[in-house]
């Protein structure tokens, strides 16, 4: 049988399958490694562009394949495998915080950070958060740029170093994504950081 | 916000505030990878056209849709190098989970975890908890600034290759090896050694009549403790033909203790 020719669904399958009889586990085994090695060269490239980092890569594509080898025996079926891979990529890369330790070195400077936002003495009680949040939705629509917006969200949720960001957006400007989160942090600063300001020391908010 | 919030970055602030405005339910964003061409293949027209205008202005679902397009591009699109994307799967093929991605011992394969043992055995919950415990400890190391450590190689044992078995050094050892030893091949004149780092540089190779290979000095004094490197050897016959060759096999030197000087 040349497993090769097998889909990843039917891989997977064959190897539940062999996996339930102690001896074929080898078989099992042969089945999940062409499945894996199919995907070796995908995950390899997205951990690559979102991380900007061979070593970092491979630390990461590392532990998404540990993490899918771990988790495939509750694969379902439900979706395609090639999904369900990159949900645990992409889970795997933001938990385990690619992003989260490589922001410390790339955390704006002085020279383009704006002032520290302090909130109002007893602000919560009297903004609403939900309109807070929808405020603020609004001024990230209004006052930014589409992609200002996009870079700002890679970087501080999804996690994406600004080199990562840089290369995968196909940034030209000289500073890349970083000219994108200063210029996009200053206008939400000064456009919602005021308005909250306002809404808070005028009370006009319930 | 209270009297007690402490002061916010920017950094902060809009990690804080993009999370809470983009995770709302009735935001009517898809999950991340609805944005994957298959997953998007899968809807109407309609559906698909919806989809876009809502990440027109969803700065949450753009960046999604950008991820998963990063994705579906695969390698060669994505702009990376091939040398990155080789030594990449170089670590994922010697690391593989699946033990037979590299050797063909059936000895040492790890079950395929099927769904029916997860849910059945009182054990596994029990090794679960373990697991959670040690990848509480491994987020903590992760999350701590500097390379997380490699996950240490299998120590000890014989490499069985299909056809000349490695026997040191293998996985963790206690110094900087001074030579390579195997178990002989019958009907060999002669072995070739090849020692090079993860992502095969060779640092040293040689052809000797039998095993061990010692190292030379200059080779030796070039390791460094707490580096993975690789070797392998191949059988040659009498007229220099392969007879027979070992898996690559990874070893690396335990990192010297504290305040040994750092020497090898």
């Amino acid at each position: 049988m040349d497993l090769d020719r097998l889909s990843d669904e039917e891989l997977i399958e064959r190897a539940r399958g062999d996996a339930d009889d102690a001896a074929n586990t080898a078989n099992a085994d042969a089945c999940l490694a062409v499945l894996y090695r199919r995907y070796y060269p995908k995950v390899a490239g997205w951990c690559l562009r979102i991380s900007g980092d061979r070593q970092e890569a491979a630390d990461l594509a590392q532990e998404v394949f540990l993490r899918v080898h771990e988790r495939l025996g509750g694969f379902r079926g439900d979706s395609r495998f090639s999904t369900w891979l990159y949900t645990v990529t992409r889970s795997v890369a933001i938990n385990r915080g690619v992003a989260a330790r490589r922001r410390q070195t790339d955390a704006l400077d002085e020279e383009g950070m704006p002032e520290p936002v302090e909130p109002a003495p007893g602000a919560d009680e009297v903004v609403a958060k939900d309109q807070i949040l929808a405020a603020f939705r609004d001024a990230m629509e209004r006052d930014l740029e589409p992609l200002e917006a996009k870079v700002l969200y890679l970087h501080y949720v999804d996690g994406v170093p600004l080199a990562g960001i840089t290369e995968m957006l196909n940034l030209q400007n000289k500073s890349g994504a970083k000219a994108f989160i200063v210029s996009g942090g200053r206008k939400l600063k000064r456009r919602f950081g005021s308005w909250l300001a306002r809404q808070t020391a005028g009370g006009t908010l319930s | 916000m209270t009297n007690s919030t402490p002061r916010l970055t920017l950094d902060e602030w809009l990690r804080a505030g993009l999370i809470a405005a983009y995770d709302d339910p009735t935001a009517g964003c898809p999950p991340p990878e609805a944005w994957l061409e298959e997953e998007l293949a899968a809807r109407t027209p309609a559906e698909r056209q919806r989809l876009d205008a809502h990440a027109a202005h969803c700065p949450a679902c753009a960046a999604e849709r950008d991820l998963a397009r990063t994705f579906d591009a695969g390698p060669e699109a994505a702009g990376v190098r091939p040398e990155d994307v080789a030594f990449v799967v170089s670590r994922l093929t010697a690391a593989s989970p699946v033990r037979n991605v590299r050797t063909s011992e059936k000895s040492k394969v790890v079950p395929f975890p099927t769904r029916r043992k997860i849910e059945s055995s009182p054990l596994w919950r029990l090794a679960a908890a373990a697991v959670l415990v040690l990848a509480a400890g491994l987020a903590f190391q992760l999350s701590r600034p500097g390379a997380p450590p490699l996950p240490a190689p299998e120590s000890g044992g014989v490499v069985r290759g299909s056809e000349v078995e490695a026997v040191s050094p293998l996985g963790e050892v206690a110094a900087i090896p001074a030579e390579l030893r195997w178990t002989p091949r019958s009907g060999a004149s002669s072995y070739r050694v090849r020692l090079s780092t993860v992502d095969d540089t060779v640092l040293w190779n040689a052809t000797v009549p039998a095993p061990p290979a010692h190292l030379p000095a200059e080779v030796t004094r070039s390791l460094h403790r707490a580096v993975v490197y690789v070797w392998s050897v191949e059988a040659l016959g009498p007229a220099g033909e392969r007879l027979g060759a070992s898996e690559p096999v990874r070893f690396h030197a335990r990192p010297a203790p504290e305040g040994a000087g750092g020497g090898l």
